[in-house]
């Protein structure tokens, strides 16, 4: 008999006899996948921070230093670097498995949901910082202005940000400081992501959020299903670490950050650049801004749609629809500023929003 | 005092309670687990295949097609056109 209250009983209760419904498929697999990811960038991000300096004198040649002569310290950096592609990646595979089975109608789960999406977004941005290259410095610059756009004291706020008059030394510490704490409030908002999801009634299912019916025991079932996952999604992104490192590397970072040079082309990694499309396409630029919020925060508005848990052939063509645009402005977010780009950005962005309208009636 | 109040709570214990487990076991000598695999499994891989192909393929080529019309009108606007010069001496 295991104690009730004991850390194995909750363990136990949570992975071992939770019980999960009988027919979900390998969509379910994204959310422990994603899990893996965060102890894996966790665990690389502290035997990278054994040998970074993050001074802005230092800390493009400690990450030099880090590949060159630390030991495996290139394994470390690669998998750091490409984790949080695959971070990303799986948490947008997530979520569009949660609007195609219209999982935000569980309402709590949903908005943890959100806010780890936000919490990863920015632990992402202030990560990329960190090497001080190039394109490091350039982005952190472009976005934080953003933060100009907010009327009267948006210059004030944007000065409060940097520690200074413009991206520097106190700027790269703070982002080095905070980058270090997001991953574990975001480990602490997953747990509540699954005390949510568990406390609802458990997970949904591809028929819908019910299935008191019929259940199985998460182990062996979907413990093992997950690890198979596990070991499938972990080889790819092994695969990439080792042979195809710099796939999602953006070449101007490999350059110290020089501010009185500026790159010809800026543009974040590739998981931004659907929401960078939506922001550089509107020409004032508070709106710029408030769209480029509300292209992440309008997944928070999902729950208020109307309750149908039918998934109509319309709601699934809506899906692809959006699907496809998103994955257009992925790419017209990495084009240069010009005028078809600029266009077809505009009305891309703007059919991204009503996908959203349509999902509410569908 | 309820019979809910005894039944353990937290994390572990949230959600439905469960009751009236049923256990069902077969011998593994009735059992083939890779039983219809291809005889089935292949006929059903291109049933949902085709399910799903409609909905799935008409925005991707929709999509596609704006993306091949934005970069070709694109490299238009970066090129001249030969057919402006064409009387020029």
């Amino acid at each position: 008999m295991i104690r009730n209250g004991s850390l194995v009983s909750i363990l136990y209760g949570s992975f071992g006899r939770l019980p999960s419904p009988i027919n979900i498929s390998y969509m379910w697999n994204f959310g422990s996948t994603i899990g893996l990811f965060l102890v894996s960038q966790i665990l690389t991000g502290i035997f990278l921070t054994m040998h970074y300096v993050a001074d802005v004198s230092m800390a493009f040649d400690s990450v030099v230093h880090i590949i060159n002569e630390v030991n495996y310290g290139w394994v470390m950096r690669y998998m750091h670097m490409n984790g949080a592609s695959f971070f990303l990646g799986f948490i947008y595979l997530h979520i569009g498995r949660g609007i195609y089975y219209k999982r935000y109608f569980s309402v709590n789960a949903w908005l943890v949901g959100v806010v780890l999406l936000a919490l990863s977004m920015l632990t992402a941005f202030l990560g990329y910082v960190l090497p001080w290259g190039q394109m490091s410095f350039w982005g952190a610059t472009v976005i934080t202005n953003m933060v100009s756009a907010v009327p009267k004291y948006g210059t004030s706020i944007v000065f409060w940000l940097w520690g200074g008059f413009s991206v520097g030394a106190p700027t790269l510490t703070r982002f080095y400081t905070f980058h270090f704490l997001f991953p574990f409030l975001i480990a602490v908002f997953a747990v509540l992501h699954l005390y949510f999801i568990h406390g609802s009634g458990g997970s949904g299912n591809p028929l819908g959020p019910f299935s008191n019916s019929i259940k199985i025991p998460f182990w062996p079932y979907y413990g093992l299903k997950d690890i198979l996952g596990f070991v499938i999604f972990y080889s790819i992104f092994l695969f990439v670490v080792f042979i195809y490192s710099d796939t999602f590397s953006d070449p101007d970072n490999y350059g110290k950050a020089n501010p009185l040079v500026t790159p010809v082309h800026i543009k974040p990694e590739w998981y931004f650049l659907f929401a960078y499309a939506i922001l550089r396409s509107i020409p004032n630029k508070l709106l710029g801004v408030i769209s480029l919020v509300m292209s992440v925060l309008i997944f928070a508005f999902l729950p208020l749609s109307q309750q149908k848990f039918s998934l109509s052939i319309w709601h699934q063509f809506i899906f692809w629809f959006w699907v496809f645009d998103f994955m257009i402005l992925t790419w017209l977010g990495g084009c240069p500023v010009k005028s078809m780009f600029n266009f077809m950005s505009q009305v891309f962005g703007l059919l991204y929003f009503f996908s959203f309208f349509f999902f509410s009636l569908l | 005092m309820r019979l809910s109040d005894l039944r353990p709570h937290g994390f572990g214990h949230l959600g439905v309670h469960v009751k009236n487990q049923v256990e069902y076991t077969l011998s593994a000598f009735e059992q083939n687990p890779i039983k219809g695999v291809v005889a089935k499994g292949v006929p059903n891989i291109l049933r949902r295949f085709r399910d799903k192909f409609l909905v799935v393929a008409i925005p991707a080529a929709v999509f596609y097609g704006f993306y091949d019309f934005g970069s070709r009108a694109q490299l238009a606007m970066d090129r001249k056109n030969p057919a402006d010069f064409e009387n020029d001496v």
